[in-house]
């Protein structure tokens, strides 16, 4: 018995089908709970006894249960509804002859891929409930199937709906490179054939030896031959690596510009959801494992797959009956395989599990290692996830380490020659084989087994390219921020922001912010203030369009106009909108480099004077090089400095707005003081929006927005704020507790 | 390579060394009966050769026997060796001097902790045996044939010292190249962490994409180091493959010349050219495995790198604790020729509080981290509770002190998880008891489960991070 893990799919599809009779009940309740609250399910059932819609089922706001009526053959098939099921995930699971035929009408009528119905058969009608064997029940699926009646469309649908699965889109991505992979296979097939001419004229040299040929006239041309045959086959073939590792090159290079290019325009929600490991793994490694697609997997699988046939042909010609004794050690090699594959599917998931929590466990053990060293730790979940890991590959494999060393060993040159020989000399005493005959046979009947061996260990390889594919399709097809055709003038002058009655959410039924009516006059500062969780943040990352808002719009008014911010191409947004933001994003380059992150053509003066401006030019000068020195090698900043830095860079790139997120939230009491005096510089003549935490640090602000739950409950100036009372006035008198 | 087999591993080493030998006689063997074999078979008929049938079987079958064994004890000795090495790399890790860790080391140490098992798994299991047997059998194969035909049996016994030297020097060719793009895949690696980490600013600066951006760059050179270590591999390989001919070529002509001056007749030639084509199988086998072979050196050396850290000293004995002062005598510390600290004297009394203050760089945090012994000061004493904290054990010196980082640290597991790790055997209630100052308790029990909720989501909670 085995067991199938659910887990929610990353990225999420966009509802679940599940489906199936009482006995997947327990399973559905589980995977009810599991998945988010806000995610759309339809669940069909189908009673097999009376009274079985009366089993509870678990609660879930987004789902909608129906039972269908008992009917045998099963209805539960034609009571899926017709609709757009594009990117929906299927789940099935019931009565075995009831699963195939639901999976065959999701399939031809409703457009799932097959590979994408996760489905479980728990019982056989005729036998009583319980949980068959997988083998027992594929078996009786074959059987059970032939019969099954042919799946019926729904009325009135003739054409199948097509719909659009993601998962499919990694078969497209070695599109372009297709025809020239089609090229190399056909040369590699050529190439194997150039590569066993030798061993047939070796062959024809021993039938002539053994003919009593002699001189050298007899042997020239199978000689030259085979010598032509064996350089010509080994240049060909490094002529097509060459080949084949260029195109991988190019076609890696452009695969991961086109993956950066696509995150470029990804929503920032994008980022924040997933750590950068997962972006590594989309950039480098996923295109990494499809480099051995390119250039080994064509030339490789063609290689396997002709090698054997041409010499299986061949060696029919010269005697059918020893030839076909050649397939008796693959077919055992065959058995045993499938013996070793039997319950493969869980363990491979388990491998994947597994490295996935020693990869975090790990990061976690190096990346807390000063906190593990203090409170004591001794790795000890460390180390028990990691011998976990080995244990389990060792309980896995080692068991058929036997019948795995077998597998290999049968189909080993030693074990066919022994083969041939021996049959051959019975052949040629009792049938009539001629001693020439049994020649061809020793030379080229011993190897093919190895090719089958190279073209096995070549799978995995291949799968997890073809895996690396799905995903980076499947990331290519992510949705970006919406580009607007419309021309809009960029804005000049004086620009002011207005939130028009905007709502905003991470998720579309999930509204962080609602109805946010905010209009920021030009030169003027707004502070956002508020409990944690109100939604701050969030609003102060909308004017930069890291997300797009979900009602309402966002706009940049000057000179008496407005334009929505989705209507202007990102390098305007960028030059009119800047951030201060409270975790301080650092690159890996000089000081100078980061200061002009925004503007790389700034002279030096000009990036001197924003330095000192932001209060952090005399720490720059004690720097082993000066603004040359770079971050992360020759200087470590404080918090405090890196805040003073980003204020630098946004004092060069002058924009007309910025957005300041709680940049003085710093606990860096001597820094504090020269932060206030970088921004208070910072914000003169500007347009500015305030995240603060600190109310003291804010209460000279034009307008403060006071938020809460994701809506501005309170506006005004400091004064008629503290007089008005509310909530206001309890985060204040909060603050000074704390000051005090 | 500073990697020596465990101690269980060393054990099944000499059985491990004797099946090699085994089944590559074996192999051999079953080659070389081919010549009395087919030479009886061609000359007599097959009622002769029977016999001969007989050992050919017998080589077979103990060869099976052995190989079979042989993956047996592959598996032994890898699981031994791969749950030795991760409990050396902890064990050294935990006494690495912390304040030297940068992330450049976090991430070796990481690939250290995940990428050999797998590798050392399949390398110890599948290509060990395979590559040992494929190197010994040419040789086995040419000491045979001495006997048999013997300037076959020289031409044999020198071409194959010349073939492995042939692989060898392929292989230093790539090597050197794979190294370039191993570091370019690095610093694009890095470039792309650094893109996911900074992409709110560097899309607030437009310099996302990859025109004239770092990560740009790093993608270029990448692809360039790429194929230029394609372009090494393939001489190699070429080399090797014209070589293998070469000596096939060699070996023939060496058995066609002696059947010309009839000291070798037709059928004994035959045979003699079939066992030619034995002896140049195992190379083809060889150069099949070396790429896997490579990758598996490549994992073992990331271990050996980490392990290659240098680690605190520690001392043979525990020190006693006294009464808990902490105490700086002339304390210096200068990494990289930076003088951080210098000369710093002070004593903390038992049960008081001290303030460390002093404008950022001055070296505060420095203190306290030799105080911690995340690194060995370079001049004067560190004393914790009135003892040299070089004299501690680990264990001890860390049961003594307590410290709260600036960088929160949290980890994978549950809220209760991460305040458990102080004392691991703690109960439930102490664990609420210690939480209920910070203010936390109320708004943990605002989540549906409580204190089992994932501690990363609980992130959001500013109570963590102790302001407002």
């Amino acid at each position: 018995m085995s067991f199938t893990k659910f887990d929610v799919p990353d990225p999420e599809p966009e509802g679940y089908l599940l489906l199936g009779d009482p006995s997947a009940v327990p399973a559905i309740n589980a995977i009810l709970d599991v998945l988010p609250r806000d995610a759309r399910v339809v669940a069909i059932l189908e009673i097999i006894g009376d009274g079985d819609e009366t089993i509870p089922i678990s609660e879930h706001p987004g789902a909608t249960v129906t039972w269908v009526a008992k009917h045998v053959p099963s209805r539960l098939g034609e009571a899926v509804p017709q609709r757009d099921w594009s990117n929906w995930l299927a789940w099935l699971a019931g009565e075995s002859k009831t699963v195939k035929e639901v999976r065959a009408i999701l399939n031809t009528v409703h457009g799932f891929p097959l590979s994408d119905i996760q489905h479980r058969a728990y019982w056989m009608r005729g036998k009583a409930m319980r949980l068959a064997k997988e083998r027992e029940t594929r078996e009786l699926e074959e059987a059970v199937g032939e019969k099954a009646p042919a799946p019926v469309a729904a009325k009135g649908s003739a054409v199948r709906p097509s719909g659009r699965w993601r998962f499919e889109r990694g078969k497209e991505l070695l599109g372009s490179i297709r025809w020239k992979l089609g090229v190399a296979g056909v040369m590699q097939a050529f190439i194997s054939i150039m590569q066993l001419i030798p061993y047939i004229l070796l062959a024809e040299i021993g039938r002539r030896l053994l003919g009593g040929e002699t001189g050298w006239d007899a042997f020239r041309v199978p000689v030259l031959g085979a010598l032509v045959s064996f350089g010509g086959a080994a240049l060909l073939s490094a002529a097509l690596m060459v080949w084949l590792h260029i195109v991988d090159a190019e076609f890696g290079c452009d695969l991961r510009r086109s993956v950066v290019s696509k995150l470029a325009r990804l929503p920032l929600g994008w980022f924040s959801d997933r750590n950068s490991a997962t972006v590594r793994q989309a950039v480098q490694e996923d295109a990494g494992r499809l480099h051995y697609m390119v250039t080994h997997a064509v030339p490789d699988s063609v290689a396997g797959a002709v090698t054997p046939i041409i010499v299986l042909l061949y060696l029919f010609t010269v005697d059918s009956g020893l030839a076909a004794m050649l397939f008796i050690p693959v077919l055992v090699m065959v058995w045993l395989y499938s013996i070793m594959m039997r319950d493969n599917a869980d363990n491979l998931a388990r491998v994947a599990d597994w490295t996935k929590k020693a990869n975090a466990d790990a990061s976690a053990f190096v990346g807390a290692l000063p906190v593990v060293r203090v409170f004591g730790g001794d790795g000890r979940r460390l180390r028990e996830t990691l011998n976990g890991q080995i244990d389990f590959l060792n309980d896995w494999q080692r068991p058929m380490a036997a019948t795995k060393a077998l597998s290999q060993l049968v189909i080993q040159p030693p074990t066919f020659l022994l083969l041939i020989v021996a049959v051959g000399m019975w052949k040629i005493k009792y049938g009539g084989m001629t001693h020439a005959e049994l020649l061809p046979f020793i030379f080229l009947g011993t190897t093919f087994g190895g090719q089958l061996l190279a073209v096995l260990y070549g799978l995995a390889p291949v799968r997890e390219g073809r895996q690396a594919a799905r995903r980076i399709g499947v990331l290519l097809e992510e949705k970006e921020l919406d580009r607007s055709d419309v021309a809009e003038e960029a804005p000049h002058g004086p620009t002011g922001l207005r939130f028009a009655d905007v709502t905003f959410g991470y998720r579309p039924r999930v509204p962080v912010l609602r109805n946010i009516d905010l209009d920021l006059k030009p030169g003027t500062m707004t502070a956002l203030v508020g409990p944690s969780g109100a939604g701050k943040s969030t609003l102060a990352t909308l004017p930069g369009r890291f997300h797009d808002v979900i009602g309402g719009a966002v706009k940049l008014t000057f000179d008496g106009k407005e334009v929505d911010i989705r209507n202007l191409p990102p390098e305007v947004l960028q030059r009119c909108v800047g951030f201060v933001f409270q975790d301080v994003q650092l690159i890996k380059g000089t000081v100078r480099e980061n200061i002009a992150l925004a503007a790389p053509v700034a002279s030096d003066a000009d990036v001197e004077v924003a330095a000192r401006a932001a209060h952090i030019h005399e720490r720059i000068m004690r720097m082993p090089r000066g603004y040359l020195s770079v971050v992360g090698e020759d200087a470590y900043l404080s918090g405090g400095e890196a805040q003073r830095l980003s204020i630098a860079r946004a004092l060069l790139a002058n924009p007309p707005v910025l957005v300041l997120d709680e940049a003085t939230a710093f606990a860096d009491p001597e820094s504090e003081h020269l932060v206030q005096q970088a921004i208070a510089a910072l914000v003169r003549n500007r347009t500015v929006l305030v995240v603060a935490h600190r109310l003291h640090t804010v209460a000279g602000a034009d307008c403060i927005a006071v938020m809460r739950d994701g809506r501005i409950v309170q506006r005004g100036r400091h004064e008629e704020l503290l007089a008005q009372g509310g909530l206001y006035r309890e985060l204040w008198q909060v603050g000074e507790e704390i000051a005090a | 390579m500073s990697l020596a087999l465990p101690a269980a591993a060393r054990r099944k080493l000499l059985p491990y060394g004797v099946l090699v030998g085994t089944a590559a006689v074996a192999r051999a063997a079953s080659a070389l009966v081919l010549v009395p074999l087919l030479g009886t078979l061609f000359t007599a008929g097959p009622a002769d050769a029977a016999g001969w049938l007989g050992a050919l079987a017998a080589g077979v079958l103990v060869g099976w026997i052995a190989e079979m064994r042989l993956m047996a004890f592959g598996f032994d000795i890898s699981h031994a060796t791969a749950t030795d090495a991760n409990s050396r790399l902890v064990d050294h890790l935990l006494a690495v001097p912390v304040g030297a860790f940068g992330a450049k080391r976090q991430a070796e140490a990481k690939r250290a902790l995940t990428g050999p098992v797998p590798e050392l798994f399949a390398a110890a299991v599948n290509l060990g045996g395979q590559t040992s047997i494929a190197i010994v059998v040419p040789f086995l194969i040419g000491i045979g044939l001495l006997f048999v035909a013997w300037p076959l049996g020289v031409v044999a016994a020198v071409a194959a010292p010349i073939l492995v030297w042939v692989l060898l020097f392929g292989a230093r060719l790539m090597r050197s190249a794979e190294e370039d793009f191993a570091s370019a895949s690095e610093e694009a690696a890095e470039r792309t962490d650094e893109f996911a980490r900074a992409q709110m600013v560097l899309r607030a600066a437009g310099r996302t994409g990859v025109a004239d951006t770092a990560l740009g760059s790093a993608i270029d050179a990448q692809r360039r180091t790429g194929l230029r270590m394609s372009f090494m591999t393939i001489p190699g390989t070429l080399l090797f493959t014209l070589a293998m001919q070469a000596a096939l070529a060699a070996m023939i002509a060496v058995t066609g010349l002696m059947f010309a001056n009839g000291t070798m007749d037709a059928a004994r030639t035959v045979a003699l050219i079939v066992v030619v084509a034995r002896y140049i199988e195992p190379f083809k086998t060889m150069s099949d495995l070396f790429p896997a072979i490579e990758s598996a050196r490549g994992a073992w050396r990331r271990t050996a790198d980490v392990l290659a850290l240098p680690r605190l000293a520690n001392p043979a004995s525990d020190a006693t604790p006294g009464a808990p002062s902490v105490e700086l005598r002339g304390v210096g510390f200068a990494p990289n020729g930076n003088t951080v600290l210098d000369d710093i004297s002070f004593l903390a009394e038992p049960g008081t509080t001290t303030a460390i203050v002093g404008p950022s760089g001055s070296g505060k945090s420095t203190i306290l981290s030799l105080i911690a012994r995340f690194r060995d000061a370079d001049a004067g004493k560190v004393l914790v509770a009135g003892r040299d904290v070089r004299e501690y054990l680990p264990a001890t010196l860390m049961s003594k002190l307590a410290i709260v980082f600036q960088d929160v640290q949290l980890f994978e597991g549950s809220i209760v998880e991460n305040i458990r790790i102080a004392k691991p055997d703690a109960t439930d209630r102490r664990s609420r008891l210690r939480r209920k100052p910070l203010g936390w308790t109320r708004s943990s029990r605002a989540w549906a489960d409580g204190a089992r909720r994932s501690a990363k989501e609980a992130r959001g909670y500013r109570a963590a991070k102790g302001s407002g």
